[in-house]
């Protein structure tokens, strides 16, 4: 652990506060419990990675910030604002400075205009801009992300690949010169060489233009490469937050040390262990577990693990987890 | 470990699956796609062959070539050989091959949903495949399905018999599409990107079952994946692909230990890498593969390599060799020309 001079209290405001946050779903009358009391910070110029496996709630909580659609309980704060609540014209008036990016390139774009077009989009929703002024701006934006502006500027989406697309998604979401991005697995689908030309072309625009970003994705290596810190979800609930070198050297939690166990490693070294680290399959949301809801898969489960639900707690500095047993810090 | 346990086969000097300058082009709209242009590689009785490469390389146009599963008006295979077991596959009737198909090899696909009929329960599927090639009785042949989906793993199988394709989750699915590659106890497995739909943890099962099948009987299994990690974990051997060709291919070992080819290097530099702090620069490569429809000449990686000299634009780079069986096509290959370090 770094010394004490690090442990002064927090005097700067975070620019997103996320407080218990839930999402349900009703489907065919029963009620889907997508995320379920989720709370977290997202701080002035900090990338937050959000971790778990397909269907935990990742891209509801992100989209529940964005208000797409509004969640069912809980706070939205973002510059000091509750964004819960709000209606039509008043989300207008942040959206500018709140986007997201989606995870398919292709399909997040409209297929029929042209890129210009669509990058220049969030201009004509927010307010009358000269006609010279926006092709300015959208010129500077495609540049930024690394695109010819001149020769792209007519095409239409299916003319680009994946990754070309994903940078006119980012250039759409940087027009407006937004203070936070949730990218939603924005670099998934794509090929890893496009993929590190994505990673580092978002570290150069969070420095650029000063931003923040909620980064989802179920990639480990990728979420560790780009986050400050990391939070893990498991069906719909926070495991464990904390600095990213931190959450990979020492997990705390049963369940970040499982996910982290199974990734599978470039390097013939690690090729011995093929066990898998979690065995079954995720229980269903409509039916969570009580209690601890990692308690059907968790190696260290015990009788309170059924009765009580784990609390969040400090168990470091800027490291948090919900468990009973926790592991030892390494 | 894959392929060095104690109960390896008798290993005959002939491998199984041998491709010889294997060519396989499309006619499209585009012009004449190269898919896979000149591809040779073996594969010993019981062993792993990964092959990886960046998304349009070729690797699922190679795996289906084998299998002849490619679309017959616009595919053209203008050369080459396919020797499975001694025979050239490409010599066969439809009615020959489709005695190998499902029987002596057998494949895996990405997306279990397009290969698993969606009106079908699944234990009646395995059943056919077992009554088509083995001629099993219905009664012997649900008792095998039901031995099967217990072996890669399906929970409560017996009622998972009954349970149609879009009842299952993504990883009990591609669990089901195991389950019936392995029906006829095939020699040969093509698993083409098996994990890439599926969250890591179900990855990681799925991985297991794989390496735990082969060594239980003894198969031989070419994993492909544009994850080197993946690959890593299950291959003895490894080859690159990268616009139609093998550009490198080794041991995993030798591999890993020493790359040659400037792109097997930079595909490896591109991953970020677990054991690296958080924001460490990652080495991109820049631009993207060529059109496999365009012209094309010299060495395919020129454009994006950062070697490039005008020999590598103009001619194409033979194929270098490092005893006993590293094979590399490049005109500076890494290493010799002490380029700073491989990993
Ligand atoms: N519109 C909806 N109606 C009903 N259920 C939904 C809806 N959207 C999401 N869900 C359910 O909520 C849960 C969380 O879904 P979500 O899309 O947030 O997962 P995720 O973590 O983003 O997964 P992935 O990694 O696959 O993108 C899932 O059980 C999902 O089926
Ligand atoms: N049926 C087809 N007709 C024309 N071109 C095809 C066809 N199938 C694949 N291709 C082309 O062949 C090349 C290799 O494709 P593929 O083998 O699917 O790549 P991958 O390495 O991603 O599996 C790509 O350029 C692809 O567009
Ligand atoms: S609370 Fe209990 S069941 Fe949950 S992760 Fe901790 S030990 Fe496991
Ligand atoms: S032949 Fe030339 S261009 Fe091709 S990989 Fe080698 S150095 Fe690079
Ligand atoms: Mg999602
Ligand atoms: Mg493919």
């Amino acid at each position: 652990m770094p010394d004490m001079i690090e442990n002064q209290p927090h005097t700067v405001e975070p620019i997103l506060r996320v407080e218990r946050l839930v999402k349900q779903y009703a489907v065919r009358r029963r009620t889907v419990h997508a995320v379920s009391d989720v709370s977290f910070d997202v701080m002035p110029g900090e990338t937050l990675g959000l971790v778990g496996e397909s269907g935990c709630g990742k891209s509801t909580v992100g989209r529940a910030i964005l208000q797409l659609p509004p969640p069912t309980s809980g706070r939205v704060v973002f510059e000091g604002h509750n964004l819960c609540g709000l209606t039509g014209q008043a989300l207008r008036a942040i959206r500018p400075r709140l986007q997201m990016v989606f995870q398919d390139p292709i399909s997040s774009l409209n297929p029929r205009r042209h890129i210009a077009d669509i990058v220049a989009a969030p201009l004509t929703l927010s307010f009358g801009i000269a006609p010279a002024e926006r092709d300015r701006l959208v010129r500077e934006m495609l540049e930024a992300v690394g695109l010819e502006a001149k020769t792209v500027w007519s095409m239409h989406p299916h003319e680009l690949s994946g990754g070309q697309c994903q940078r006119v998604s980012l250039a759409r979401a940087l027009i407006l010169k937004p203070r936070l991005i949730v990218c939603d697995e924005a670099v998934s689908s794509l090929d890893v060489s496009v993929q590190a030309q994505i990673l580092n072309l978002l570290e150069d625009m969070k420095a650029r233009f000063d931003l923040s970003l909620l980064f989802i994705a179920h990639d480990l290596a990728v979420v560790k490469n780009i986050s400050d810190r990391i939070a893990v979800m498991y069906l719909g609930k926070l495991c464990e937050i904390a600095p990213s070198d931190e959450l990979y050297a020492g997990p705390r939690h049963p369940y970040t040390k499982a996910l982290l166990s199974s990734i599978p490693s470039p390097d013939p070294k690690a090729k011995g262990s093929t066990d898998p680290a979690i065995e079954g399959d995720l229980p269903s949301p409509f039916h969570p577990p009580s209690g601890c809801r990692f308690r059907t898969r968790c190696p260290r489960a015990q009788p309170l693990c059924t009765q009580q639900e784990p609390p969040m707690r400090v168990l470091a500095q800027d490291h948090f987890t919900a468990c009973h047993f926790p592991l030892e810090a390494s | 470990m894959a392929g060095s346990t104690a109960a390896d086969p008798i290993c005959t000097d002939e491998p199984l699956l041998r491709l010889e300058s294997l060519k396989v082009y499309f006619r499209a709209a585009r012009g004449l796609v190269r898919a896979v242009d000149g591809v040779s590689v073996a594969l010993e009785r019981g062993r792993t062959l990964g092959i990886v490469g960046e998304s349009g390389s070729g690797k699922s146009v190679l795996a289906r070539s084998v299998l002849r599963l490619l679309p017959e008006r616009s595919t053209i295979q203008t050369g080459g050989r396919i020797l499975f077991d001694g025979q050239d596959l490409c010599r066969l009737s439809e009615s020959e091959l489709r005695r190998i198909r499902g029987r002596r090899i057998a494949m895996v696909f990405q997306d279990p949903m397009t290969s698993l009929n969606p009106v079908i329960p699944i234990g009646r599927q395995i059943a056919q495949v077992l009554k088509y090639h083995l001629g099993m009785a219905p009664k012997a042949a649900s008792a095998r399905a039901l031995d099967l989906l217990a072996s890669v793993g399906v929970p409560s199988p017996r009622q998972r018999l009954e349970e149609f394709p879009h009842q299952l989750s993504g990883g009990m699915r591609q669990r089901v599409m195991i389950a019936l590659a392995l029906a006829c106890d095939p020699e040969l497995l093509i698993a083409d990107e098996p994990t890439t739909a599926l969250d890591v943890t179900v990855q990681a099962q799925i991985l297991d079952l794989l390496h735990r099948q082969q060594n239980e009987r003894g198969m031989t299994l070419i994993l492909i994946s544009h994850d080197l990690g993946v690959v890593a974990k299950l291959a003895d051997r490894i080859a690159v692909m990268y616009a139609g060709r093998i550009v490198e291919q080794a041991s995993a070992e030798a591999l890993f230990g020493d790359m040659r080819m400037p792109y097997t290097a930079a595909l490896f530099r591109s991953i970020p890498k677990l054991a690296n702090p958080s924001h460490t620069r990652l080495e991109a490569i820049d631009g993207r593969p060529p059109d496999l429809a365009g012209e094309l000449r010299g060495c395919r990686f020129a454009p994006r390599c950062r070697f490039a000299g005008d020999r590598c634009r103009d001619e194409e780079p033979p194929l270098g060799r490092k005893p006993p069986d590293h094979e590399y096509a490049c005109w500076h290959p890494m290493h010799l020309t002490a380029r700073g370090g491989n990993a």
